[in-house]
């Protein structure tokens, strides 16, 4: 009995303790138009914390939280680099050399109905890369 | 161990238990001793010798603060014993009990407080930390004029109100001279190639480091493309301290509802005065901007100079002018996505 | 009414007798003098002489456990300005700072006492290690480290509460070192952090293991450590061993001794926290980490490691450490020379070899391992080279190398744990004060040289 009394209470605190909502921000959330980013630009978005790429090939958002300890990494002449412990990455966050293991995390990035570019931090794409992006008619860059 | 050595050691153990027993005593008494020594306590002991009329049969008057409309508190009262007192202006009262100068209009302090305008850490009574930065040991340079115009960008627009000269200066310098070119203000405007570095928080770094960036870059960033802005600067007298200035005011959190007529949040709970404007805010039937740098400049704008790509769409802020990051929601008051 | 009247004239002597239960004139002798009062029977009626001079325990244990109090007691008053919300938490640490009566000293006292305290645990747990004061005491000493751990814990999570950039940026660090360990990390970061990151919910659940459970975690096991010391026997000692034949009345002879040491720490505590303040910065800004981003000085080691390679640095050397630590008194169960420092007398040359070994041995790593010819061999290979191949790994080897070649010359378990642990002591030490030297972007500076950006 002690047992079930002991073990109820632990395991039952334990799930108290885990987070059921979170403050802050949400994690899916618009970007903007595709019109507010430049083409062949690399645009920072500091208060989110994200990269927004757009070329040719497309468009695409990766973090720019170091995979290490998460510093905010910065850019580079040819990619990018944590000035926390010097994990250096390349262009499109893959990992170069240092203590980073993992490359920069790409989100879900697509365009909703509003014409707005929405992204989701919850969903990591396992390719890295910017990717087409349909863009409405008579929108340009 | 044997017997004697123990009581030997017993006898001094003893001797040294009475002497701790001091030293801690000591230890406690310094400590009192100390507190009754801060500073704004001598402050203010001698505050009421000049004074006697105020002792009001306590011997300190204790910590007096201002609670603020942007619900901070400021100390400064502590020590500025005089600061809202009338009966002291006279120039004999010597600093810092001296009553504020002329001219804070409706900047009163126990509204406004101090450190909205002066700068420092408000809660502070260490002379040190209440006058200066917490990241730095320098005095906070928005003390004292020019550089306190920075801090009228907390509340007002720089330029539209008098007073903020510098100020508004170093804001028609931060445009005319393309910073935006190379630099990104992300806090809410965006725009800029990003060759270097976001400018909104650069402020808070030393002058003299601010200085030099903008004379000779490469003597903080050896080779650097920043090109050096000393034949510009040198063409307007003080042009330097006023775009420093400016950089300053970048960094101020902005206090949108301290009643302040030119508000910096949403224009829609404007009047429509606010854009459609004549003389004295007639209704005028024609757009016109209240800016007061566009009101100044119309002739030489065009629109085109800064709402490039059509008017900008909600949300994101727009074009290359560090102002309208604080009419952030505002364009769509009017605008929206097709002009 | 005439008892009443009775009982009101015997009140003096009825108090003086009610207030000391169990006290009788007869009852002088030392035993029932030391028994009857609390405090006095925690400690033995008798104890061994030896145990009396200053270098048997270094009063390490009275040391922490004084500054527990001191934590506790300075740790309430600070509680009553104390605002645990992040609009507030920096505000009103700067009130406790600046406005407060005592509070500057009040908040100087509690952070040093809290510094010196992981120090002095620390301390201690070398001191019983290296006197072999574990054996036969499992129990005690699995108690112990989790009082070492639960101190780690308190000093980690009062680290957050004053919400400057120092404080919020240390945690986030030191919280995102968790995310290596392996299947645990991720879900232990959620319920330490409320969340994905350093904010509200974090902040009030750091506050909450601050002042009510990890306290209240901590106190029942002092009282259990002090409690199995008793019925351990005292401090431990090897029952055949000439010097621990003689027993002295432990009032007034050890009373006296930690009376002293109490007040001289006393006094020195609150020497330092008069003239020595404790930190304040400025207020935090989440989108910018101050450079470089450094954990509490007593994680730098783990967040050396960590650089070099993080499952090694956040997993597998603590992981090791804590395993051997705990496992100690269960592998190593020599009789000889406990309660004696490095047991047997021939051990402290083994150990001074250990101890160069180890010195030379980690200045040969780290000056390999920041040369620029074994950088950039390592950036061409697999990222597992990086783990195999860097100074944690390193001193790991060689402390089993050290631990086997040891326990094969002398023939000591004793021996070869010891001379383990003073490598990993060196290793522990060493890449703490790396730590502490490196500058931005986490390049090394000696200490004189200045610390530049550029490189």
């Amino acid at each position: 009995m002690a047992g079930v009394c002991v073990l109820s209470t632990v395991v039952g605190g334990v799930r108290v303790a885990v987070p059921d909502f979170e403050e802050g921000l949400p994690q899916r959330f618009p970007l903007g138009r595709p019109s507010d980013f430049k083409m062949n630009t690399l645009t920072w978005l500091q208060d989110r914390d994200l990269f927004v790429i757009r070329n040719e090939d497309g468009m695409g958002a990766f973090s720019c939280r170091c995979t290490h300890l998460g510093c905010m990494v910065r850019r580079t002449a040819d990619g990018f680099v944590c000035p926390c412990h010097g994990a250096e990455y390349g262009p499109l966050g893959e990992v170069i050399s240092g203590p980073a293991r993992r490359p920069l995390p790409w989100y879900r990035l697509w365009l909703e109905r509003d014409g707005r570019l929405w992204v989701d931090l919850d969903e990591t794409l396992d390719d890295a890369g910017p990717t087409p992006v349909v863009l409405p008619q008579g929108d340009e860059a | 161990m044997s017997d004697r050595e123990l009581e030997h050691q017993h006898r001094l153990l003893r001797i040294s238990l009475l002497v701790a027993v001091c030293a801690l005593l000591c230890v406690l008494v310094l400590i009192v001793i100390r507190t009754q020594q801060a500073p704004w306590r001598v402050l203010q002991e001698r505050f009421l010798a000049l004074n006697p009329a105020d002792a009001e049969g306590s011997d300190a008057l204790g910590i007096r603060q201002y609670y603020t409309c942007a619900r901070e508190v400021d100390r400064c009262p502590t020590c500025h014993l005089g600061i809202d007192r009338s009966d002291l202006a006279d120039e004999s009262v010597p600093l810092p009990f001296r009553a504020h100068g002329p001219g804070l209009g409706r900047h009163l302090p126990d509204r406004v407080g101090c450190s909205a305008c002066h700068g420092g850490s408000g809660r502070a009574l260490d002379p040190l930390v209440a006058h200066g930065r917490p990241d730095q040991d320098a005095r906070d340079p928005l003390m004292c004029q020019p550089h306190i115009q920075a801090s009228c960008a907390r509340c007002h627009v720089p330029g539209a109100r008098a007073g903020q000269e510098y100020l508004e200066q170093g804001a028609w310098l931060y445009l005319g001279l393309g910073c935006m070119l190379c630099h990104p203000l992300h806090e809410g405007g965006r725009g800029g190639l990003d060759f270097g570095p976001d400018l909104t928080m650069i402020g808070r770094k030393d002058t003299d480091y601010l200085r030099d960036s903008l004379i000779e870059p490469t003597k903080n960033f050896p080779g650097s493309t920043m090109p050096s802005f000393r034949l510009a600067l040198k063409k307007e007298p003080v042009a330097t301290e006023s775009l420093l200035i400016y950089l300053e005011s970048l960094v101020l959190d902005r206090y949108p509802g301290c009643g302040t007529r030119e508000r910096t949040r949403s224009l829609v709970s404007r009047p429509c005065a606010t854009c459609h404007a004549g003389e004295e805010g007639d209704a005028s039937g024609r757009l016109k901007h209240r800016c007061p740098y566009l009101l100044k400049k119309s002739d030489e704008l065009r629109c085109a100079n800064c709402h490039a790509t059509g008017i900008p769409p909600a949300g994101r802020g727009g074009g290359y002018c560090p102002l309208l990051k604080q009419h952030r929601e505002a364009c769509s008051a009017c605008h929206d996505s097709r002009g | 009414m005439s008892t009443l009247r009775a009982n009101a004239a015997t009140l003096p002597a009825n108090l003086k007798r009610g207030m000391r239960p169990g006290v009788r004139p007869e009852d002088d002798t030392l035993t029932h003098r030391m028994r009857r009062n609390f405090f006095f029977h925690l400690h033995p009626v008798r104890v061994a002489t030896r145990t009396l001079e200053p270098k048997a325990t270094l009063g390490l244990g009275v040391i922490t456990l004084t500054l527990f109090v001191v934590l506790a007691l300075s740790g309430v008053l600070l509680m009553i300005y104390y605002i645990p919300t992040p609009g507030e938490a920096y505000t009103s640490t700067q009130d406790i700072e600046y406005a407060v009566t005592f509070g500057a000293f009040l908040r100087a006292l509690h952070r040093w006492a809290g510094h010196a305290m992981v120090l002095t645990a620390f301390l201690h747990l070398l001191r019983v290690s290296f006197t072999g004061a574990y054996f036969g005491r499992e129990l005690n000493w699995t108690i112990g480290l989790g009082l070492f751990l639960l101190t780690l814990g308190l000093a980690f999570t009062g680290y957050l509460l004053p919400w400057d950039q120092l404080a919020f940026w240390a945690v986030s660090v030191s919280s995102n070192m968790l995310d290596y360990i392996p299947w645990v990390g991720g879900f232990l970061k959620r319920i330490l952090l409320g969340g994905r990151e350093v904010g509200q919910a974090a902040l009030i659940r750091f506050y909450m293991l601050h002042v009510a459970f990890l306290p209240g975690l901590m106190l029942g096991l002092i009282v259990l450590h002090i409690w199995r010391v008793r019925k351990d026997g005292g401090l431990a000692c090897d029952p055949e061993a000439p010097e621990n034949a003689s027993s002295v009345p432990a009032r007034p002879h050890l009373l006296l001794r930690e009376a002293v040491l109490v007040l001289v720490l006393l006094t020195l505590l609150c020497l330092t926290a008069t003239f020595v303040t404790a930190p304040l910065g400025g207020a935090p800004d989440i989108h910018n980490p101050s450079n470089p981003e450094k954990t509490p000085w007593y994680f730098l080691w783990i967040q050396e490691m960590v650089s070099y390679s993080a499952p090694v640095g956040g997993f597998v050397f603590p992981g090791v450490l804590l395993a051997g630590l705990f496992l100690l008194p269960l592998l190593e169960r020599e009789q000889e020379g406990v309660g004696r420092w490095f047991g047997r007398p021939g051990n402290p040359a083994v150990l001074g070899v250990s101890l160069v070994m180890g010195l030379a041995f980690f200045v040969l790593l780290e000056w390999a391992f920041m040369h620029q010819g074994v950088v950039s061999w390592l950036a061409s290979r697999p990222p597992l080279s990086r783990d195999l191949f860097n100074p944690a790994t390193g001193m790991l080897v060689l402390s089993v190398i050290v631990f086997a070649v040891t326990g094969i010359l002398t023939r000591s378990t004793r021996a070869a744990f010891h001379a383990a642990i003073v490598v990993l002591l060196v290793a522990v030490i060493g890449f703490t004060l790396v730590a502490w030297c490196r500058g931005p972007m986490w390049a090394f500076f000696w200490p004189w040289e200045e610390w530049t950006l550029v490189r």
